[in-house]
């Protein structure tokens, strides 16, 4: 059995939020539905002196996500995916995805049955 | 040295037209260069029952930038619209805000008929319903009969920003009129301070390389990643700003770029830069580019080889920065001198290195002046027009209609006479050697004196109360006395409830053919994919039918060559002529880039003359700028300088005990395009809040606990907004969201009859404006939006 999921990469989601309108215009959700949202983590200071800071936006994924099926059998990206201005979310096989994977702010998740 | 120079930039792209003939077809003098790449995608398919478009969103809504799209229309209905992946300026992604087109398009709340509305009623909801024939025959009459009463240059144009408008130019020209501009909005704060100091010392302006010149982009061999960029005074994920797609930067930095950051405001990007950031005081940003000129002059770190062959003034520059004091700058910009100094350095030795700056350089007294600086920095560097540095970009082919510095119409439907009435121009010369806008400033300092320097006003895309005004309440105080207004708009807005007589319903980029320009990587094809919602037509729709009905009343003998096209096609084609292209076949391929070229000072591709060098009078980058020079008897400098903004800490001490405070504001949203959107509910419930980010410490002082009401007041006025704790600005400093008005308080719009301040979507209230002062140094250009002394108070 192969799984399917999506690469986030924490070191580059800007917050900016494209992905949850993304998700509801896909979706037709209303404003308080929403397939994905983004987390802040941060700032937070690592070393005060070295002005070396953690301020991380998250993107997580609910219940209201249906892996954009209808979109992955046309061959198409999931939404939040295409949409991401960042490109910091990446669709594939789990198996190819967690090659990828080389730090501590990379994670695969949404993880479904291919 | 001659004291008169004729400068030849900047005059509507160097064409000239012979007044009183039809205009010629101008690709039969000079045939125009092919196309960079024209692509071969589809623009239109149909896809699971729907039918999909391929184009650019290009306003409305207001946008700086011209990113691709497909619309998928079902039924003549708008579904979605999603990123082009085949578009080399986006690469598929799309912001929050045109993914929810879709809910801005059909909101209950658009204008959909044209209106009008007693002169004695503005303010109150007592708007009529008309048509179009009758909008355009009440505009003309009053039009007409100001022109006759008071002459044409009392009618101005009044223009927003990010709205592709710009053949409103060529409205007032079509009337005799040269008064197009921001009238309401200090020191023409927005990017024209850089815009105008970048064309004074180069001739033309400049824009960091991030490959958006090359169809290919990042895979171009001729583009270099540059290996630092400083962000200055910009958060380019959520501004976009200018014609410059936010996440380039981050592309750059997933490829090796590393960033340092000029921002009050610890950001994302700050965060990234790490010890780089520097957390400079609002209005400090002029001493701070002084700083880092100073240790790079002073270090000897500049591109000697670069400097002998095409900079002007480096000996001058170096003389005026060593007889500064770095530790008083540093000390003034309130960031420590070493990193400063380290930023300096890394700037200086890296190759190539880019400055990517913000909106911040120009909203302060200074604007001008550290734009200058800002400027020298990457002419004596060498980072001037190489690949991965700060490039010279031109309107692509010359076309002028959609450029941002353009003012189509004004050289060859107006005569001189009427141009002289411009105001301002006397007043400001750097008014008069480039730009054809008013001067906002002189027209404010006529109000002051009690004059009515404007008599109608047509204003298109602005909402100047809830953004571009400074003191707006005084301000709507002196709009109420202009006879006539006109207002242009999607959405029922605070300034049309205070001051239309006719109102205007405009469309969007999905109800609507154009194409998109405002910046000189291509040009893109704006392309309908429904028919216009209720009777709304497109801005550019407007200008052609109005435009026509208003130089036959006015200026009859210009009515040949003001509006010869029939339709807004006609009118593109005519644009485009330039290009060598008609507007179908721009559809066909959608986008077109014209060829780039780096490093043209080597190629002569800059001078009118087909010489090698700038077009400049040295011929060179002149630091020591000429025309500041022979100007400076207005008091401008020709040196980069560092002026304090005016009401600061340092230069209105005696004011520091009751106002101990340092307010920003600007600072961008992702979902808000300025005042717009706050009445679409998916965007608005991610921001649903004017805020003020404000340090714990400083908040806990007066009481204020995290998500409070609070005023911040000077002797200027007051606003009210929410509290947002973050401890990493400054406790002397905080920042306020500007834009803010609330939709949804349209009942009291309808149901007032008596306070008309209360039918005003509360636009007064968090109001970052109020604390503004009028200023706009000796430039004309950059005024104080970005630094107000300040005192707070819970609510």
């Amino acid at each position: 059995m192969s799984y399917q999921g999506i690469l986030v990469d924490v070191n580059y989601c800007t917050g900016c939020e494209a992905c949850i309108l993304a998700c509801q215009q896909e979706k037709g959700y209303t404003e308080k539905q929403f397939g994905i949202k983004i987390a802040q983590l941060g700032p937070l200071h690592i070393e005060e002196d070295k002005k070396h800071y953690e301020y991380d936006f998250i993107p997580q994924f609910t219940e209201w996500c249906d892996g954009c099926a209808e979109r992955l059998a046309k061959g198409k990206k999931p939404s939040c995916v295409q949409m991401c201005q960042a490109q910091c979310l990446t669709w594939g096989d789990v198996e190819e995805l967690v090659k990828q994977v080389d730090n501590v702010k990379q994670h695969v998740i949404s993880i479904r049955e291919a | 040295m001659s004291d008169t120079v004729e400068y030849q930039w900047g005059e509507t792209n160097g064409k000239k037209y012979k007044r009183g003939t039809r205009l010629p077809k101008k690709t039969d003098s000079t045939p125009a260069a092919p196309a960079a790449e024209t692509p071969d995608v589809p623009w239109t398919w149909e896809e699971d029952g729907m039918t999909v478009i391929r184009g650019t969103a290009r306003s409305a809504p207001g946008c700086h930038n011209v990113c691709g799209i497909l619309s998928y229309v079902k039924d003549g209905k708008l579904v979605k619209v999603e990123g082009d992946p085949e578009d080399p300026y986006n690469q598929g992604r799309l912001c929050s805000r045109c993914l929810c087109i879709p809910d801005y398009v059909y909101h209950e709340d658009r204008l959909l008929y044209p209106m009008k509305r007693a002169r004695e009623d503005r303010g109150k909801d007592k708007f009529e319903r008309i048509t179009w024939d009758e909008a355009y025959d009440i505009i003309v009459k009053n039009f007409k009969e100001v022109a006759e009463k008071y002459g044409a240059d009392k009618i101005a144009c009044c223009q927003g920003t990010g709205r592709d408008i710009h053949q409103i130019t060529r409205i007032n020209a079509s009337v005799g009129s040269p008064n197009e501009g921001v009238p309401y909005f200090a020191g023409n704060s927005c990017y024209l301070p850089r815009i105008a100091s970048m064309a004074c010392m180069l001739g033309d302006p400049c824009v960091m390389d991030c490959s958006q010149f090359l169809p290919k982009r990042y895979d171009n061999p001729r583009y270099v990643v540059p290996e630092y960029c400083i962000i200055w005074g910009h958060q380019p994920f959520y501004s976009n700003a200018d014609g410059f797609y936010g996440h380039w930067i981050l592309d750059l930095m997933k490829r090796g770029m590393k960033v340092a950051v000029v921002d009050p405001k610890l950001t994302w990007i700050a965060a990234k830069a790490g010890e780089d950031w520097l957390r400079v005081r609002p209005g400090g940003d002029g001493a701070l580019a002084m700083a880092m000129l100073k240790v790079i002059c002073d270090e000897k770190l500049y591109d000697q080889d670069f400097c002998d062959k095409w900079v002007y003034g480096l000996e001058a520059v170096c003389e005026r920065v060593a007889a500064m004091d770095l530790d008083e700058l540093c000390e003034k910009a309130w960031v420590a001198k070493e990193d400063v100094v380290r930023v300096a350095r890394t700037y200086a030795q890296s190759k190539p290195a880019a400055i990517q700056w913000g909106v911040a350089l120009d909203q302060q007294t200074g604007g001008q002046q550290a734009a200058h600086a800002v400027t020298a920095l990457w002419c004596i560097t060498g980072n001037l027009d190489v690949p991965g540095g700060n490039v010279i970009g031109r309107a692509c082919w010359g076309i002028e209609q959609p450029n941002w510095t353009g003012t189509w119409g004004y050289d060859e439907l107006m005569t001189p006479e009427e141009a002289a009435k411009r105001i301002g121009v006397e007043r400001y010369p750097m008014f008069a050697v480039g730009f054809k806008n008013l001067s906002s400033n002189a027209t404010i300092e006529a109000w002051q004196r009690g004059e009515v320097p404007i008599r109608a006003a047509y204003f298109a895309t602005n909402n100047f109360l809830a953004t571009m005004g400074a003191q707006a309440e005084q301000q709507l105080e002196w709009y109420k006395q202009i006879d006539f207004c006109v207002f242009q708009d999607l959405f029922m807005t605070p300034s049309m409830m205070a001051l239309a007589d006719v109102v205007l319903p405009a469309a969007t980029y999905e109800e609507r053919n154009g194409f998109g320009g405002l910046n000189p990587y291509r040009i893109s094809c704006i392309n309908k994919a429904i028919e216009p919602v209720g009777e709304t037509k497109a801005d550019n729709t407007i200008f052609l039918e109005l435009g026509k009905r208003l130089v036959e009343a006015i200026k009859p003998e210009n009515k040949d060559i003001a509006w010869p096209w029939d339709t807004v096609e006609e009118m593109w084609d005519y644009a485009l002529e330039d290009g060598g292209f008609t507007w179908d076949e721009l559809r066909e391929s959608t986008w077109k880039y014209p060829e780039f070229e780096y490093r043209k000072y080597e190629t002569g591709g800059l001078r009118a003359d087909g010489g090698p060098g700038f077009q400049t009078e040295t011929g060179r980058a002149e630091i020591y700028s000429m025309v500041f020079h022979h100007t400076s008897w207005s008091g401008l400098d020709p040196l980069p300088n560092y002026v304090e903004p005016v009401e600061s800490p340092y230069s209105a001490p005696e004011d520091l005990e009751e106002y101990p405070y340092v307010v920003t504001s600007g600072a961008r949203v992702p979902h808000f395009f300025h005042s717009e959107q706050r009445q679409v509910k998916k965007l608005r419930s991610l921001h649903p809040d004017p805020l003020c980010y404000i340090h714990p410490e400083t908040a806990a002082k007066h009481g204020i606990a995290e998500g409070d009401w609070m005023w911040l007041e000077n002797k200027h006025g007051k606003c009210k907004y929410k509290a947002a704790f973050d401890e990493f600005y400054d406790p002397r400093v905080m920042q306020c969201d500007h834009g803010w008005w609330f939709p949804e308080r349209k009942d009291q719009a309808e149901e007032n009859t008596e306070d008309e301040k209360a039918g005003l979507f509360g636009v007064f209230e968090s109001q970052i404006n109020n604390l503004v002062p009028f200023d706009a140094g000796v430039s004309g250009f950059g005024s104080n939006y970005k630094s107000m002394m300040c005192k707070i108070y819970k609510a």
